[in-house]
């Protein structure tokens, strides 16, 4: 970007656009951190922490549970004591989570009587710890609104269609306890491996919007994609 | 009163964003923009410490969504939001922003 | 702690107006739902929201409703909402006559 660049007059562009809000938060972080409003080191370490939470934390709880019937009983008991085995801990980064995500986690195990699906109506709260930052459509009024007050309508929108025998089960995380789903283990996976189970959990099953597929992993692209 | 850069900022976004908008309304699955982690940090830093709270800045993000009448990405509108929180708070000058701006956009922008 | 519900109690959330920051949302208003589960006691959030560290410590429940008691006409019987509520904002509830 030249130095002599206009930016009162010029034409928008979606470079310029997103150079502009990229030299605000620079500007902004710089100028908070003068000011002692946090230091440069816990920002850091936040946005590593934030960085390193993926999805795959998640599918790695339901994997080992969907094998493991005693690690599944521990999980459903006590999800934030459990989560270690797996390497994530609710903890971190600060020694009592973050001020968003706290350290009161619970897994929903879905049943054939029971599909459970997580929304935050009042902030979209959402369980980063286990599975990272959480999607666009999440944080929309329209998702937060619309899935507490017609949860089939939107539930159909993603593709997914429960019978109306099985009750859905919203959770509206309005305080500090964060959830995710357990969806059932899939018909067709019989003798596969914890890492091969884990791949077919993406994250979308692990907020309650779809289903596993056996054959549809979280590292796929639709065909015509890319 | 409310300051100049951020709303200067959203304001050129909105008209760039109502330009490429198209008949899709549906909310997808956008790639987040590369400094929309640092921002996170920032909003987690603050919220720690009791500079900005949570809820409070999540209630202001729902508002400002629902004024503008384009979908704006969610970073963008957490930006502009913290922006003006410590703004408010005096806790920054509007005029210090722009010094700064200015600042870094010469430094991004500085051949070797 | 002595906690005033268990689980399994019918309650009904207050419609208490509430000026200052809270996060019982308004669609539970005087809804009636049954308590599921009893977590960790803690800070109310109206009085955390404010930094007051000596602020009320309650008891807080998951209460589960039928979707069919919070909206109009909703044709599931079967589905059900869960959220979270601090002890002062839950009343025992008074089944219909």
């Amino acid at each position: 970007m030249s130095a002599d660049h206009d930016h009162d007059h010029t034409p928008i562009t979606a470079s310029e656009e997103v150079s502009e809000f990229e030299i605000l938060e620079v500007a902004l972080r710089e100028l908070a951190i003068e000011r002692g409003l946090f230091s440069a080191e816990d920002h850091r370490r936040f946005k590593e922490w934030a960085e390193s939470r993926e999805p795959a934390g998640g599918s790695r709880l339901v994997a080992k549970a969907w094998v493991d019937p005693d690690f599944k009983a521990r999980l459903l008991s006590d999800a934030t004591a459990a989560c270690p085995e797996v390497g994530i801990d609710w903890n971190q980064p600060t020694g009592e989570g973050t001020p968003s995500d706290y350290t009161f986690f619970h897994v929903l195990e879905n049943t054939p009587e029971v599909h459970n699906v997580i929304v935050c109506t009042l902030c979209s709260c959402y369980p980063r710890p286990v599975l990272g930052m959480s999607p666009e459509w999440y944080r929309t009024p329209n998702y937060r609104r619309r899935i507490v007050r017609w949860p089939r309508e939107v539930l159909a929108e993603f593709g997914l269609s429960i019978s109306p025998e099985t009750e859905i089960r919203v959770h509206d995380s309005n305080q500090k306890s964060r959830f995710m789903v357990m969806p059932m283990r899939p018909e067709g996976t019989e003798g596969w491996t914890e890492e091969q189970l884990a791949a077919i959990v993406t994250r979308d099953t692990m907020i309650g919007v779809a289903l596993p597929d056996p054959n549809w992993t979280a590292a796929a692209a639709p065909s015509g994609a890319g | 009163m409310i300051s100049a850069v951020p709303d200067e900022l959203l304001h050129r976004a909105v008209e760039f964003q109502k330009q490429s908008d198209g008949a899709d309304d549906t909310p997808t699955d956008r790639v987040p923009s590369a400094w929309a982690s640092s921002l996170q940090a920032m909003c987690d830093c603050l919220g720690s410490n009791g500079v900005v709270g949570n809820v409070q800045r999540r209630h202001q993000e729902d508002e400002l969504s629902e004024t503008v009448d384009t979908r704006l990405p969610g970073e963008l509108v957490q930006l502009v939001i913290v922006t003006r929180m410590l703004l408010e708070q005096g806790l920054i000058t509007d005029q210090e922003l722009h010094d700064r701006m200015t600042i870094v956009r010469e430094r991004f922008s500085r051949d070797d | 702690m002595s906690s005033r519900y268990n689980v399994g109690d019918r309650v009904t959330i207050r419609e208490q107006f509430s000026i200052f920051y809270t996060r019982t949302q308004a669609y539970t208003r005087g809804r009636m739902g049954t308590v599921v589960q009893q977590f960790e006691t803690g800070l109310i959030p109206e009085d955390e929201a404010y930094g007051n560290e000596d602020g009320r410590v309650e008891p807080f429940y998951k209460v589960r409703f039928r979707q069919a008691d919070l909206w109009p006409e909703y044709s599931f019987p079967a589905d059900t909402l869960e959220t979270e509520f601090s002890e002062s904002w839950l009343l025992p509830a008074r089944e219909e006559p």
